[in-house]
């Protein structure tokens, strides 16, 4: 297949999971500023800096609703908000038209000029209607992937995209959220964190999944070892490394060739598979981290350089 | 008085008209109406769009789409066919002579500077025979008909026409939502375009190809006015959709870039303009090209569809021409007639044009897609006078004809239908041999009265059909 | 008279340039006028195999260089054997019609004084004897003064103002012929100066017009004569810009600095084997 065509894929795929996650992110934000005592704190800055774009508002100002409205949904300049990585992941799309079926194509175009027309207080007004539309956008582009795209090597392109992303985004919240995870919170106890841990699950839809697992108590051992180490849980870290190692060795197959990606997704997984929460304690939550953001980065290097990006 | 598509002399409805008519009594405007808005939902979705370049909007607005079926007779269409296979005949031999031997200037029939001095003329393809002596390998002829018995062409296109995809996806949401229509009428079917396509480009691998061609579709990219189109062609005939930064050139041949490493390509159709294709045979300033392209194509290692310089035969001084043209390289006389044409360089014909402006259409000899023209019974007086002043500093760049009384076809108006002006665009393709589809696409300007089909400039487009 | 002839040009790149591919044509062609004893061009000391001929009848190449380079350095070298032909080029040299070579170019627009200076040069005798006068012509009124115009400098502003290099003298002479209806054509090659140290040569450029009956013919307005035996020719086109022999693109590389060395002798007529172990 065309190289940019494997391009373009691997990154509509991960365009689409980034205007998914900002929409979850965005959830869990609303969700702590109606918390209790929330006008104490600036709990937009931790969704401003998962999303990596801090620069947009500041390093110090308070950041209101109406800000993130602005910058994180409706900015076409800013690459993080939802509008632009919609518009991308469609214009991702429409330069390999070919590669794609009807439906997939018809989820990428269907509304995409919607944002457009909304002013802030428009979108205040409708965030939950625009915050479900998107992640209806994202599960109905999944769905046609998934029902109608042919199993070939462009497929296993956009998933390993998508996988990746997934990955970098929960490791990302958890990189901002760390604190609250750690062992001596516990003794701080109360309300608080409590509301931190629950909005953490939501922010990646997993308090449901993470009840099934572990009942009712929270603990940030249990969560941590939730979000990063648990194989069922298909935003956990671990779970994105298998399926980044799979279908990375499934290119691997088709190309009749294994490369330094495989090599190293290989090695993520086996490293993280081994650990275990008090082990990831141990070396620091932070740290640990830090070096898997690290090494999603030098991954997605490494598969740009193995199938000739651009 | 204008010719109508649907009419008889006395004013009868048409045999070949006699049941749309009925299926329009049946289903009443208003129905129609409501169809033709889930037709447009279809296009939209599917995201058949057309960028105008240079005017400002909605970059990827839709083409409108006139419900009711503009239809030829099998007699017509016998003679529009014979029509347009001999004149894509004769512009490739055109084409080989005035890149070779020059033949017809030698003979005096057409004029060495209109050829030699036009910008349309490639001196880098001379002495140089492209694969099968084809240049042209898709003529677009834009025909208007102004009587029953009388078509006329108004111009050809000899570069990379656009519009195919709409005769394909017309008649695909015209079967698909009226299928009752199709069961009345022995419709000749058009679907098979994209495989005489692959077949026609097939035909015309490279010298150094000895296997069956991989041929792909060229594109500017998806931000180019055409691209649906090129995406859907590419599709449909199921080969790779490339842009220039795919593809290099090593060796004296063409590759495109794959995951697996370089592959080649053997013939490239491309929608790209000759002066962008390859900024170290064209336009230095290109961004766009594949450097060293046309070194691999000149030296037999790739085919590139059509051949660069391939529009000198379509340029609107030489259309004039066409008709000899017929004569000297086919022996025949034209089956189809041009449009009289007042060539503004020659003094005579120059005079003439000044006398009667207000009665005629002007058009810039290089200028393309209905811009820049004047049709002077629209224009006001002032209009006139300032394009006037073009034409006398520089008569050689324009071309005059009467105004047509285009024919009109029936047409879906807000209350009922109405009569609007149609021409056609049949689409040859040109391999070992020549292949035509019964169909093409026909273009309708929607405003009453106006004579401008572009879509450029707000024309739609319909469904043509071909009765057996 | 036999010429060796040694022609680099390198390119320096500031950054590593990638995306580097160069079009090429300095591959002589034999014709009545000289023969081509032996010729090789290299690129990065890469040996150019594969010639094509363009429809000007030269020769041209592609080169595409592997990766990111910071230099590219071409070379051409070889020996061609000369014969003085007072300018008539046998054969017919290109498929391309003469009539072409009456395009104007940016670089060869005739304005009033290049259409005055032809009528000077017309000459009731026929065209070619108005082209020797125009040769003669273009050479006493541009003086040859290095520096004083540059790559974009167009044949009215050289006449303008009276001086120029072979470029500017040439795109006169072609301007002022096709003033006069008479196709014309730019024609880029080297000169052997007997007057200059052999290794203090730069590329050499003249015109070419073409006469009914007689075909293509060199004027060299610089010497305001015909070619002799110490011109070799390369290439032509309708203007420099259009007959240049390398031509370029890149898609990164910063800044670029240019340098050309040629070096020209004639060798004693028979003694082949001894030239070619003094290299």
């Amino acid at each position: 297949m065309l190289s940019r065509t494997a391009e373009n894929l691997f990154w509509m795929a991960r365009y689409m999971e980034r205007a998914e996650a900002t929409a979850r992110l965005l959830t869990m934000g609303q969700r702590m500023t109606i918390l209790p005592g929330a006008t104490m704190r600036d709990e937009w800055r931790s969704v401003v800096q998962v999303t990596e774009c801090e620069d947009v508002f500041g390093k110090d100002a308070i950041i209101r609703e109406a800000d993130i409205v602005e910058h994180l949904i409706l900015n076409a300049d800013n690459p993080a908000s939802i509008r632009a990585c919609l518009a991308r992941a469609r214009q991702n799309g429409k330069s390999v038209r070919t590669a794609l079926t009807q439906e997939m194509w018809e989820a990428l175009n269907e509304g995409w000029r919607k944002l457009e027309t909304y002013g802030v207080n428009d979108a205040r007004r409708e965030f939950a209607e625009i915050i479900d539309w998107v992640k209806t956008r994202a599960m109905i582009f999944r769905g046609a992937t998934e029902s109608g795209q042919l199993r070939n090597e462009g497929h296993d392109f956009l998933r390993v995209g998508g996988a990746l992303e997934r990955a970098q985004m929960t490791l990302r919240l958890l990189d901002v959220k760390y604190y609250v995870l750690l062992p001596e919170t516990e003794v701080v106890g109360g309300h608080r964190d409590h509301y931190q841990w629950t909005s953490v699950l939501h922010a990646l839809s997993g308090s449901r999944a993470y009840h099934h697992v572990y009942g009712g108590s929270y603990t940030p051992a249990q969560i941590t070892d939730f979000l990063m180490l648990n194989r069922q849980f298909p935003r956990s870290t671990l779970y994105c490394f298998d399926q980044m190692a799979y279908r990375l060795q499934r290119l691997a197959s088709w190309h009749g060739q294994r490369t330094p990606a495989n090599l190293r997704s290989e090695e993520m997984v086996e490293t993280l598979a081994q650990a275990n929460s008090g082990d990831i304690f141990r070396r620091g939550l932070h740290e640990t981290v830090q070096n898997k953001i690290v090494q999603c980065n030098a991954l997605g290097h490494e598969i740009a350089q193995a199938y000739h990006f651009g | 008085m204008t010719c109508s598509e649907m009419l008889g002399e006395a004013g009868d409805v048409r045999d070949c008209y006699a049941a749309v008519q009925q299926w329009v009594d049946e289903t009443g405007i208003e129905g129609l109406h409501r169809r033709l808005s889930e037709a447009e939902a279809i296009f939209r979705r599917i995201g058949i769009t057309f960028a105008v370049y240079g005017e400002g909007g909605d970059p990827e607005r839709l083409i409108p789409f006139d419900l009711l079926p503009r239809i030829f007779t099998a007699a017509e269409w016998a003679r529009l066919e014979a029509g347009i296979r001999q004149r894509a005949a004769a512009l490739n031999a055109f084409l080989l002579d005035v890149y070779n031997r020059g033949e017809i200037i030698r003979a005096g029939i057409v004029p060495g500077d209109i050829v030699y001095q036009n910008k349309a003329y490639k001196p880098e393809m001379a002495g140089f025979t492209p694969p099968g002596k084809v240049y042209s390998h898709i003529v677009g002829i834009d025909i208007v008909r102004t009587g029953l018995d009388d078509f006329m062409v108004l111009e050809d296109n000899c570069r990379t026409p656009s519009g195919v995809s709409y005769m394909l996806e017309n008649r695909e949401i015209m079967t698909r939502m009226f299928p009752e229509l199709f069961a009345r009428h022995r419709v000749a079917p058009v679907d098979d375009y994209p495989s005489q396509l692959l077949r026609s480009l097939q035909e015309v691998g490279p010298p150094a190809c000895k296997d069956v061609p991989r041929v792909v579709v060229l594109t500017p990219g998806s931000f180019n006015s055409a691209y649906y189109e090129h995406s859907y062609l590419a599709d449909l005939m199921g080969v790779e959709l490339v842009e220039p930064a795919d593809l290099f050139v090593e060796d004296g041949l063409v590759f495109m870039k794959t995951t697996r490493g370089p592959r080649r390509v053997d013939v490239i159709y491309r929608r790209i303009d000759d002066d962008f294709i390859d900024p170290l045979a064209f336009r230095a300033d290109s961004l766009l090209g594949v450097p060293g392209l046309f070194n691999a194509y000149r030296g037999g290692g790739v085919t590139l569809c059509s051949a660069p310089g391939a529009g000198i035969a379509d340029d609107k001084a030489v259309y004039v021409y066409v008709p000899e043209m017929i004569r000297f390289y086919l022996g025949e006389s034209a089956i189809l007639q041009n449009v009289p044409t007042w060539q503004c360089s020659k003094p005579d014909d120059f005079a003439h044009v000044m006398a009667h402006l207000p009665e005629l259409v002007v058009k810039e000899v290089h200028g393309s897609g209905g811009y820049g023209m004047l049709i002077g019974p629209k224009a006001t007086s002032s209009e006139i006078e300032a394009y006037a002043a073009r034409i006398r500093a520089n008569p050689s760049e324009f071309i005059a004809q009467p105004t047509l009384d285009l024919s009109a076809a029936p047409t879906l108006g807000p209350v009922g239908l109405v009569q609007r002006h149609v021409d056609f665009r049949p689409f040859c393709l040109v391999g070992k041999e020549i292949r035509l589809v019964p169909g093409g696409l026909t273009r309708v300007a929607l405003a009453e009265g106006s004579l401008v089909v572009n879509s450029s400039q707000g024309g739609g487009v319909k469904d043509t059909w071909v009765l057996r | 008279m036999r010429i060796t002839i040694r022609h680099e040009t390198l390119y320096r790149y500031e950054e590593e340039a990638s995306g580097v591919v160069m079009r090429l044509r300095l591959q002589p062609a034999s014709s009545n006028a000289q023969t081509v004893e032996d010729w090789v061009v290299t690129a990065n000391d890469v040996p150019i195999e594969r010639w094509i001929t363009n429809g000007y009848g030269d020769a041209e190449a592609v080169w595409r260089a592997p990766g990111r380079v910071d230099r590219v350095e071409i070379v051409s070298q070889g020996t061609v054997r000369t014969v003085d032909c007072a300018g008539v080029l046998k054969p017919a040299h290109g498929a391309v019609r003469p009539q072409l070579f009456m395009r104007a170019t940016p670089l060869t627009e005739i304005d009033d004084a290049i259409a005055g200076l032809a009528q000077r040069a017309r000459s009731e005798q026929g065209p070619l004897s108005s082209l020797h006068a125009l040769c003669k012509l273009v050479h006493a009124e541009i003086e040859y003064r290095t520096g004083s115009t540059t790559m974009e400098t167009t044949a009215a502003q050289a006449l303008a103002q009276k001086s120029g290099v072979c470029q500017d003298q040439a795109h006169v002479f072609i301007a002022a012929a096709r003033s006069l209806m008479i196709p014309a054509r730019y024609v880029v090659g080297y000169l052997r100066d007997d007057e200059r140290p052999d290794s203090e040569h730069d590329p050499h450029a003249w015109a070419e017009a073409w006469v009914e009956g007689l075909g293509w013919i060199g004027f060299d307005s610089t010497l305001g004569l015909c070619p002799v035996d110490g011109h070799v020719r390369l290439c032509c086109g309708l203007d420099a810009a259009d007959a240049a022999p390398i031509r370029g693109v890149m898609i990164a590389g910063g800044e670029t600095t240019l340098s050309h060395d040629v070096q020209i002798a004639s060798l004693p007529p028979e003694d082949t084997a001894q030239s070619q172990t003094q290299q």
